[in-house]
């Protein structure tokens, strides 16, 4: 499946970048900010 | 034009030089760095790291970091991780290891696949077989070599 994956860390080089993933996985994280991301559309 | 830089043995002019000669200095200048920079519009010429007179390439394009997978009463636990946006124009090789020191970190292994070039899903497996309920941090990194590959 693919996810479109959104980080919303603001400090973070990939804010607001939509971010195209082919996976299936129980979390998904924010590689640049290791934070979690929220935003996951599929 | 009597002096050399140290370590790019770049040309430069000194203080008794003319001054109406400035702009073919400026120009020895820049040609300097632009040789020894290498013809970087044209791929895969890469940023070289030349010491000593031996050239050693270094990666294209690297990341990096820490992140963690959660066991949930489980033996397996995945977590997909993004890249930095445009970072990698091939699918890097991707290393990915536990990283936290915990009972159940040391009976883990960190297998990264699907990866592309905007991610990878790294999955956990716990050797021991047993389910657990347990959080391990994983190491991993990117890398690709040049702009036509991931290896090299």
């Amino acid at each position: 499946m693919i996810y479109k994956l959104t980080c919303k860390t603001k400090e973070c080089e990939n804010f607001d970048i939509t971010i195209p993933l082919e996976t299936d996985a129980e979390a998904f994280v924010c590689g640049p900010c290791g934070n979690e991301i929220t935003d996951v559309q599929s | 034009m009597a002096g050399t830089t140290t370590n790019f043995g770049i040309t430069y002019p000194t203080n008794t030089d003319y001054v109406y000669l400035g702009a073919n200095a400026i120009q020895t200048v820049a040609q300097g760095f632009d040789t020894r920079l290498g013809d970087v519009t044209n791929y895969p010429d890469q940023i070289v790291n030349k010491v000593s007179g031996v050239s050693r390439p270094v990666p294209y394009a690297m990341s990096s970091n820490i992140t963690s997978a959660s066991y949930a009463s489980s033996t397996m636990a995945t977590v997909a991780v993004t890249f930095p946006s445009s970072r990698f124009t091939v699918a890097p090789n991707v290393t990915a290891s536990p990283a936290s020191n915990s009972n159940v970190s040391k009976q883990s292994v960190a297998m990264p696949y699907s990866v592309s070039t905007t991610g990878f899903t790294a999955n956990l497996y716990y050797t021991l077989g047993t389910a657990v309920t347990a959080t391990v941090s994983i190491y991993w990194t990117a890398v690709q070599m040049t702009s036509a590959s991931s290896g090299g």
